[in-house]
């Protein structure tokens, strides 16, 4: 049973309105892309539009957020959903004003696209709220059955095929895993609950091994969604395959919803026993960063090296959680373990801003067209062809970067100072190490746009949706680069919510 | 006792019929290995006090899906293989054999739970039947259930938008 109680019956409707006018936007979608002629899809954007900004206005200004329970301890309805919740639908919207820059342009793409867009949104939003195993998997599968389908949609294309198959197969490995381990969870605390669990491991000292087991199985699960290393090989194959605005997607909202709810799993579920994940977890942190940092610097292909960013990025944001984790085993949870938590929802913010503006730019200069076209010297002089594009990207690569005054420098500079205040000194060093390496392949990007010449042009894309929302999210990273500390407050009062 | 000798016969033969569903070399021997595993589980189900389960698992797993799936290999002309598949790979031993060796320690490790006392209580009375069954899946776990809806019509979705790509082109 529920260690919260459930809230009245009319909170809990207007705690779950979100979601059910995402669901239901959902199907709305599906009836009228049905209905409708297949040369139009205007109005399926539009309509997407709708969905999400209902939805977002249904979560900004509905009831206050209570820590409760809703539907018998099924979802957690904190701040901290909301927190996820706002930042799904806004990341949902971007890329849906990506894809209907190209859609525009090419007939490759099919319309089920906003659709499946709109379900994979509702399942990362059920992921980041689940406080039960069952609803944790059936948010990740949704999410990801949505995501699979997303990234081998595009019409007639072998790459994006190849990495939908290579995705859906190992991810229905990783879903196995997880279920393995959530039975031997199950097994071992008598309950899905997250409560359960923690009330277990109060209860009982004696026999964790069915526990351990457990965790670890559902740990790879959660490495394989998170990509780190070494279960992120299949990341640079369908981030590159799929379509850049789809990719822009995966790296920012599978990747957010996956840490959400694994920070509310160790928060809720394992408040006592973050010392068994803990050496795992470092091991695995530092590997990522160094080993993904070191092979980005060997990509020709843009795609395929902020893909190999997005893992290092993983490996710098699960140096955030092993410090929560650290926090609760020093018995300092209550003071280091928020900034810690909060640390890692700022980089979270960040981390999406910044990936999404690089690959919407991505989007609006080279929708896909084979591997030239995917060439970093294909940005040769492109900041005298498109200097406002070219300042969007080079803000959103410098902010990957970690360089002053972007998002991305106070989003490190938070989490490897949470990381100092833990104790763990060297893996903060590791980190400032591997972001170090980084640097020489981000600014390449920039120093071929800004000195290069123009060669045959290749990109001419003009859109501007894209432009529009690539140039406010560079004026946002640096924004947050030079004011964090709303936004750092926020997080940090928003991660209190979830340890009550 | 007769029921323990019953329980570890459809546990081991639930086991038996999930190897060679992975091992066959032929599609319609592996759905059929597949069905004897459900047969099996539905065994388990009902020795556990679970008899709604078992009639469940028997008329939608064994009776409705695996026809299903019957259907669909004919479609596909029969037996489809490679020849890659047609020989073993040489992972097929160790693939084997690390499961094998978790339910082994699954097994110790149960065992000597069991020898401690620590074995579970048997169900309540009424535990298993149809009322309850409903009272779970209507109250407790409603949202699990409604969600599972979504994740099925995705799936439908995903199968049909990717499936149809081939018969539009032609």
């Amino acid at each position: 049973m529920p260690a919260v109680a459930d809230a009245s019956l009319t909170a809990q409707f207007g705690a779950l309105l979100p979601y059910l006018v995402v669901a239901g936007g959902g199907v709305l979608l599906l009836l009228a892309d049905a209905l409708s002629r297949a040369s139009r899809r205007d109005h399926l954007y539009l309509l997407t539009v709708a969905v999400l900004l209902g939805a977002l206005a249904a979560q900004l200004f509905g009831p206050a957020p209570e820590r409760t329970a809703l539907l018998r301890g099924m979802l957690g309805g904190e701040a901290y959903t909301q927190y996820f919740n706002l930042l799904f639908l806004g990341i949902a919207l971007l890329t849906a004003t990506f894809a209907t820059s190209v859609f525009e342009r090419a007939a490759r793409y099919r319309t089920d696209f906003y659709p499946l867009l709109v379900f994979a949104t509702l399942g990362m939003m059920i992921l980041a709220a689940a406080t039960d195993l069952l609803t944790l998997f059936l948010g990740l599968e949704t999410m990801s059955l949505a995501v699979y389908v997303l990234v081998g949609g595009q019409r007639g294309s072998l790459r994006a095929s190849e990495a939908g198959l290579k995705y859906l197969l190992l991810g229905a490995f990783a879903s196995a895993f997880l279920l393995f381990g959530m039975g031997l969870v199950y097994g071992w605390a008598g309950g899905t609950g997250y409560a359960d669990i923690a009330d277990g491991l109060r209860g009982a000292g004696g026999n964790l091994l069915l526990l351990r087991a457990g965790l670890g199985l559902m740990l790879v699960a959660f490495a394989f969604k998170i990509a780190i290393v070494p279960f992120h090989m299949w990341t640079p194959d369908v981030y590159d395959g799929a379509a850049s605005f789809v990719t822009g997607y995966m790296a920012t909202g599978v990747k957010a919803a996956a840490f959400a709810a694994l920070l509310r799993f160790c928060q809720l579920a394992l408040p006592e026993l973050g010392g068994f994940w803990w050496p795992l977890l470092a091991v695995l942190a530092v590997v990522t960063m160094i080993v993904a940092n070191l092979v980005a610097l060997a990509q020709d292909g843009i795609k395929r090296m902020l893909a190999w960013s997005s893992v290092a990025h993983a490996g710098y944001l699960m140096l955030g959680v092993l410090a929560l984790l650290a926090t609760g085993r020093q018995g300092l949870a209550a003071t280091v373990g928020p900034a810690s938590g909060g640390a890692v929802l700022f980089y979270l913010v960040a981390y999406s801003l910044m990936n999404l503006g690089a690959f919407g730019v991505i989007t609006l200069l080279g929708p896909d067209r084979g591997e030239e076209a995917d060439r970093i010297s294909g940005y040769a002089g492109l900041a005298r062809r498109q200097p406002l594009v070219a300042a969007s990207l080079a803000v959103c690569l410098l902010s990957l970067a970690g360089i002053p005054p972007t998002a991305g420098f106070m989003a490190k500079f938070y989490v490897f100072g949470a990381v100092v205040k833990a104790g763990l000194v060297p893996l903060a060093i590791w980190g400032v190490v591997a972001s170090l390496i980084s640097v020489y392949y981000y600014l390449r990007v920039i120093v071929v746009m800004y000195m290069q010449p123009a060669g045959e042009s290749i990109h001419d894309g003009r859109s501007w949706e894209t432009a529009f929302a690539t140039g406010l999210l560079a004026l946002l990273i640096l924004f947050l680069g030079v004011w964090p500390g709303g936004l750092q407050r926020l997080a940090e009062v928003t991660f209190r919510t979830l340890a009550g | 006792m007769f029921e323990s000798v019953c329980f570890y016969l459809c546990g081991g033969l639930m086991l038996l019929g999930g190897i060679m569903t992975v091992a066959s070399r032929s599609a319609v021997a592996s759905a059929v290995w597949l069905i004897f595993a459900f047969l099996n589980a539905a065994g388990v189900y009902a020795l556990l006090s679970a008899p709604f389960l078992a009639i469940l698992q028997v008329l939608v797993y064994a009776g409705a899906i695996m026809v299903l799936f019957l259907f669909v290999i004919m479609m596909l002309h029969g037996p489809v293989m490679n020849e890659d598949l047609r020989s073993r790979s040489r992972w097929f031993w160790p693939a084997l054999a690390l499961p094998l060796a978790a339910i082994a320690g699954s097994a110790v490790t149960l065992l000597g739970r069991a020898r401690g006392g620590a074995f579970p209580a048997p169900a309540p009375h009424g535990f298993g039947r149809a009322e309850q069954v409903a009272a779970l899946l209507l109250d407790r776990y409603l949202l699990a259930f409604e969600l599972i809806s979504i994740v099925l019509l995705v799936a439908i979705i995903g199968a049909l938008s990717l499936g149809l790509r081939e018969g539009r082109r032609t």
